[in-house]
């Protein structure tokens, strides 16, 4: 299926490289991030932990996470372009045991290598600036997964079984961008959205991978391209 | 933590009006002060991020835990005095601060833009970017420390790269790997922003080697027995270091055209680390001439940030404040003066009750600090003579009065009064063409006047020692 799923898409996309004339760009990209679990899963299992554990609430919480890699673009025209990237990504999710006013984080962290292709719409501004929006699909592949858990100022690592986790992820990548030519890269900051819609923890129900990230990069232009 | 918000609201609010202060720069004319400043922005919260992500991802230390719910606490709680090292405190977040202003200053922003850039990073990190109570001591050190080493390692960068006249049009890569070394972010933007015109100025100064003796004494006060002792063998590395000229007309020129940094770093009893650190940069202010010939005066405004460490006496001092620098020549005799009298907002100094028994019986299991927080004044005075620049004689005193901040005091510690001073003497005579012979003594003192329970105490350190080096 996998297999047939990336000839699928090799198959799509190589026409238009074939095709245009225009250069391929490419960028480094790195973002910070907020990723969090959504689902009704996801929810149940706070439940099931308020009941288990005795305590007041537990409540969701986005852990901080990172995206850094590179990226391809291949421009169509000044309009349409292909990106491509490859990312590794600081992922997971979290929750808060509240309780008589005490607070205990639970961090889940992954470490994936993200894998998105989005097709980039751009408006091209005054001054050689743009603005642009991106989406399309991404494969999330689990490299490394832990959690961290409060103790007070402190917090307990614990290495959760790999077998609590779906090795890999197919979701989406969207970004709006705003792109602003220095004297000769491209500097960019994006406001991006991913959403997974395969399970990211195996015996947890229904759940769901989301992230919100703001994204800065520099994009190299080819040599003697002008801005 | 109002008063915070405040101040960080006016920051963003006053935005354009410091980003107004660029210098005029052709290369820069095609972007906005606004673009510029964002990009400044943009270039020390990536910084942070780094940071940040090394300290969450790869050391995964506890304060770098950060989620939503830290965030939530660290935004709605009050701003505390923090209990982190001495060396983190007031070596870590000073760099940390150059970093911000380093990205902001080289990125086409102006002195004032890009120490308010330095604050937001500060403000930011505090906030959002670690576990831990944001903390107003780290603020102020991060900000006010930031701003003086991040616009003399700017500076010092450019004159590595591009040479002191600023002429060396493709510098070698051992030039880059310098400049980069004293301002990584400033070398970035050399590939982002090319074209940017050197900030380099004439440099002077001594670079020697000192091998001495140095000892130690601490006594209750009055001083009866000493409660402990301790000498041996030192070798310190001295660097004395003047950029520029401090005459600078009023209305020319801009913040730190001049700066001076006197800074030693070595080992002594038993491989112990020894630092110092004292610079001045040039705010503003106004030359005046004397009625005689050869004698100029500058009246002015410096920023200071100094720094000592070591077994017996830590300080850190962040300061501003008037200064007079007076310079004469009668025969073969230059003699150079220089007085400030500054306020201190932010001063460290260890409380050695604590900090022995850190040593001994090992620390709580808790954080706490052993060293208090304190504000107070400070005063600088320097005589540096010279006759036909063969024979040099340098006699300096840096004297701070500090007052603990009451609210700062950690557990087991008190609140007090402490007085810490160094004088300097060195004399040093051209033996060849470039080479100095000389000797040199430092003393260190610090005297601590603490509230109940704990008793006043006396500390003394001196080192003295035979010093060669070579002038530039």
């Amino acid at each position: 299926m996998i297999r047939k799923s990336l000839f699928c898409i090799v198959f799509l996309i190589l026409p238009f490289f074939v095709w245009a004339d225009n250069p391929l760009r490419l960028s480094v990209v790195g973002s910070i991030t907020a990723p969090f679990y959504t689902g009704a899963g996801f929810d149940a299992a706070l439940d099931g932990i308020r009941e288990t554990e005795a305590v007041d609430e537990v409540i969701p919480n986005p852990i901080i996470g990172f995206t850094l890699g590179s990226g391809l673009e291949y421009s169509f025209n000044n309009f349409f372009a292909l990106q491509g990237e490859i990312l590794l990504a600081g992922a997971g999710g979290g929750y808060v045991l509240v309780d008589n006013g005490v607070r205990e984080a639970h961090l889940i962290s992954e470490i994936n290598l993200d894998i998105p292709l989005m097709l980039k719409l751009n408006k091209e501004l005054e001054k050689g600036r743009s603005v642009y929006v991106m989406a399309g699909p991404q494969v999330s592949l689990l490299l490394y997964e832990s959690e961290f858990v409060q103790d007070g100022h402190a917090y307990d690592k614990h290495k959760n079984s790999r077998d609590h986790f779906n090795p890999a992820g197919i979701g989406i990548l969207t970004a709006l961008g705003w792109r602003a030519p220095l004297d000769n890269v491209e500097t960019f900051l994006e406001l991006r959205y991913g959403r997974e819609f395969s399970r990211s923890l195996k015996n947890s129900g229904a759940n769901y991978q989301n992230v919100i990230g703001m994204a800065a990069g520099l994009q190299f232009r080819r040599k003697g391209e002008q801005s | 933590m109002k008063k915070i918000y405040l101040f960080l609201f006016l920051l963003v609010l006053l935005t354009p009006v410091f980003s107004a202060d660029r210098d005029e720069k052709d290369w820069t004319d095609e972007y906005s002060p606004l673009f510029l400043y964002g990009l400044g922005l943009t270039e020390a919260q990536i910084s942070n991020i780094a940071l940040w992500g090394f300290n969450r991802y790869v050391t995964q230390a506890d304060y770098g835990m950060i989620s939503f719910d830290s965030m939530r606490t660290n935004l709605t709680n009050p701003w505390v005095w923090d209990q982190d090292e001495f060396a983190v405190n007031h070596m870590g977040h000073p760099y940390q601060g150059a970093l911000y202003y380093g990205a902001a200053r080289s990125s086409g922003n102006g002195f004032w833009s890009s120490l308010s850039i330095t604050a937001l990073g500060s403000v930011s990190w505090e906030l959002l970017m670690e576990t831990e109570t944001p903390s107003i001591n780290d603020l102020i050190v991060t900000t006010m420390g930031g701003v003086s080493f991040g616009e003399m390692l700017f500076r010092l960068s450019d004159v590595v790269l591009y040479g002191e006249e600023g002429t060396i049009d493709n510098p070698g890569v051992f030039r880059w790997i310098g400049a980069t070394a004293l301002s990584p972010m400033t070398s970035l933007n050399h590939g982002l922003l090319p074209g940017r015109p050197p900030e380099a100025r004439d440099v002077s100064g001594f670079s020697s080697l000192t091998l001495g003796y140095s000892f130690a004494d601490v006594s209750f006060l009055p001083r009866p027995d000493s409660i402990l002792k301790a000498n041996g063998f030192s070798l310190t590395y001295n660097l004395l270091l003047d950029y520029g000229s401090p005459f600078i007309k009023k209305g020319q020129g801009a913040p730190f055209d001049w700066f001076s940094l006197r800074t030693g770093a070595g080992l002594n009893f038993n491989n112990e680390l020894f630092l110092t650190l004292f610079t001045a940069g040039h705010l503003g202010g106004w030359t005046l001439y004397g009625k005689k010939d050869h004698v100029r005066n500058q009246l002015g405004f410096y920023l200071h940030y100094d720094f000592i460490y070591n077994r017996i006496i830590n300080l850190g001092a962040n300061s501003i404040g008037p200064g007079w620098i007076r310079t004469s020549q009668r025969g073969k005799w230059t003699l150079d003066t220089r007085v400030y009298l500054n306020l201190v907002a932010m001063g460290a100094s260890d409380l050695i009750y604590l900090k022995y028994n850190d040593i001994v019986n090992e620390p709580p299991d808790y954080e706490r600090r052993n060293y208090s927080l304190s504000s107070g004044v400070n005063l600088k005075a320097g005589l540096y003579a010279n006759r036909d620049r063969k024979t040099w004689l340098d006699l300096v005193y840096n004297g701070y009065n500090l007052y603990i901040i009451d609210a700062s005091v950690p557990d087991s510690g008190a609140g007090g009064k402490e007085i810490i001073g160094s004088l300097d003497l060195a004399l040093r005579q051209k033996m060849g063409k470039n080479l100095y012979l000389g000797l040199q003594g430092t003393i260190y003192h610090k005297e601590s006047f603490y509230h109940e329970p704990l008793l006043d105490i006396d500390e003394l350190l001196w080192k003295t020692g035979i010093s060669t080096g070579f002038r530039f």
